[in-house]
């Protein structure tokens, strides 16, 4: 932006919700939300945008539009990249990690779990005592590809990538990945090709 | 949605030595009934059967002896209903997914006993799941199998529903209408309803409507119904499950039911069949709904086909005119030449079948271990 030294606090205030709708509606759009990133777009960024050139001095105006089209720029190769990332994230998750965690960690907790209550049938005779786990509720799909009904190893495949896939992008969330990747001042990792 | 567990005692686990062979087994878990099936590996016969009701019964404290057959501490299925005076009653499993786990270990260990499994075998299971159930709720099948199966594969009960549905050997004859290839399933359980198109395809979440109107709901209303007509009468939710399971009917198809109800310890008859009809017709209603949003989204080439083929199972195909109704309707909606069925009694086993073939045609990097 216009060197801080130029501009007031609320200038600058004004300039960093300007970037953060921004960067929300590429964030948005990313995640195929095209009718509320177009909201931020055509509704709320001109407001602020006119606010912030409103308080700006006249000497400077020339040079915000400059700095607002460098911005756009910067912030939407910023979510490109990330978008990037978490694809290169989420495919490792899927074809390796999850795999891995389930045949070894989740195995070691139901082994866990069911010494426990083995142990626990054959101590206590009777009487009831309870106990709860939180289930929290999680919305899933895992019938997105087309198999054909004969094809049951494929239909078996496409449920399990499925239930990675979903796993994983509740670990590798892309707000997450922008937000670390700006305020590491990361630039682009990767080529566009 | 929390998950009980408790403490009651069942016999020590064995050691197990070394396994003699792969059985495969497949299991639909269902919060009214659950059926099992097993087979041994390679083989095309199905070496078991077992269809019990989803229920644990465990014995209150201070029962005299000799009431309960051998003094068990804990009953399954028929037998905890029989004797549910003297018991805990715990249905493990609510809305189709677990909601008690240690009960369900219990019922899990018990129905493979049924199943006369080899318990030096090792066992690879395909489970249905319903078509809506997420991450935890699959991981707490898996939780609740382990130690009891070696190795499982989830799979969601529209899809086994639909293989188990199919006979493979009547596929090259003319005559046999393959309920696969161009068809609208609707699935009646305890707690949701599914309506899938099915068109040679694994149905996709879009191919699929479900709603939580389904049996339980159907209980609810009649209660309901019940008490507002006879507000002393405080008529139970299993007495009302029990009514509807001998006199479910749609649109108005039954003029009188009287039914025997204790009150106040006497057997007084209550007049039962505008609450059991109401009940029923609202689920109709829904599944008229469901169903009309698939045909539209289909290929209109495909829709004079599909129309004759349209096939309800699970618990709720066992109310009485269902499918005849449904027929009425979509054709007054303009939906000539449909064509609905009932599967009947047999849909306590298709999804086990379906389960059964999967696991059969499953590669071996497709199971997952449940223990390290």
């Amino acid at each position: 932006m216009i060197a801080s030294s130029k501009v007031t606090d609320q200038a600058q205030e004004r300039w960093d919700l300007i970037v953060e709708r921004f960067r929300t509606a590429c964030i948005l759009h990313k995640k195929s939300e095209s009718r509320d990133s177009r909201r931020i777009i055509k509704d709320e960024l001109p407001v602020l945008i006119k606010a912030w050139i409103q308080i700006l001095p006249a000497s400077l105006r020339n040079d915000a539009k400059a700095d607002l089209r460098d911005m756009f720029e910067r912030e939407q190769a910023l979510v490109d990249q990330s978008c990037k990332m978490q694809q290169v994230f989420k495919e490792t998750l899927v074809k390796k990690i999850i795999p891995e965690l389930e045949a070894k960690i989740a195995a070691k907790y139901r082994a866990l779990y069911v010494n426990q209550y083995e142990r626990k049938r054959e101590a206590i005779d009777s009487e009831a005592a309870a106990r709860s786990w939180i289930n929290p509720s999680f919305s899933g799909d895992s019938g997105r590809k087309r198999i054909e009904i004969g094809n049951i190893a494929g239909m078996i495949d496409a449920l399990q990538d499925g239930e990675a896939e979903e796993l994983a992008n509740t670990l590798v969330d892309l707000d997450d990945i922008v937000g670390t990747m700006n305020e590491q001042g990361m630039g682009p990792l990767l080529s566009d090709s | 949605m929390t998950i009980k567990t408790r403490t009651t005692p069942v016999k020590a686990k064995k050691s197990t030595p070394a396994s003699k062979g792969i059985v495969h087994v497949g299991l639909d878990l269902g919060t009214n009934i659950t059926c099992i099936q097993a087979a041994p590996e390679g083989s095309k016969k199905i070496s078991a059967t077992e269809v019990t009701p989803s229920v644990v019964g465990y014995t209150t404290e201070g029962i005299l002896p000799g009431i309960i057959p051998g003094e068990a501490k804990v009953l399954f299925g028929k037998m905890a209903q029989k004797y549910k005076l003297h018991l805990n009653l715990i249905q493990p499993l609510k809305e189709g997914v677990i909601d008690d786990m240690d009960a369900t270990r219990d019922f899990l260990k018990h129905i493979k006993e049924t199943a006369k499994i080899d318990e030096n075998s090792e066992v690879r299971a395909v489970i249905g799941m319903p078509a809506n159930a997420d991450q935890q709720s699959r991981e707490n099948t898996r939780l609740a199998v382990t130690g009891i199966f070696d190795k499982v594969i989830l799979i969601p009960e529209p899809f086994l529903a639909a293989l188990g549905s199919r006979e493979e050997s009547n596929l090259l004859k003319d005559d046999y209408i393959d309920p696969v290839c161009n068809s609208i399933f609707v699935d009646i359980g305890a707690g949701s309803t599914d309506v899938c198109l099915i068109q040679g395809y694994y149905p996709s979440a879009e191919d699929q409507v479900s709603f939580s109107f389904a049996g339980d709901a159907v209980n609810q209303q009649i209660q309901d119904g019940i008490i507002a007509k006879y507000p002393d009468c405080q008529i139970s939710i299993a007495k009302c499950r029990e009514i509807k399971e001998k006199h479910s009917f749609v649109k108005s198809a039954q003029a009188t039911i009287e039914y025997p109800v204790m009150v106040g310890g006497k057997v007084r008859k209550l007049e039962v069949a505008d609450a059991v009809g109401t009940a029923c017709d609202a689920l109709l209603e829904r599944i008229f709904e469901g169903v009309k949003a698939l045909i539209v989204k289909a290929d209109p080439d495909s829709i004079p086909d599909l129309l004759q083929n349209i096939i309800i199972t699970g618990g709720g195909s066992m109310i009485s005119g269902l499918d005849a109704a449904l027929a009425t309707m979509l054709t007054e909606e303009g939906f000539e030449g449909c064509a609905v069925r009932s599967i009947g009694q047999s849909y306590q086993t298709h999804v086990a079948s379906g389960a059964i073939k999967a696991a059969s045609q499953a590669q071996d990097r497709q199971w997952q271990n449940l223990l390290g």
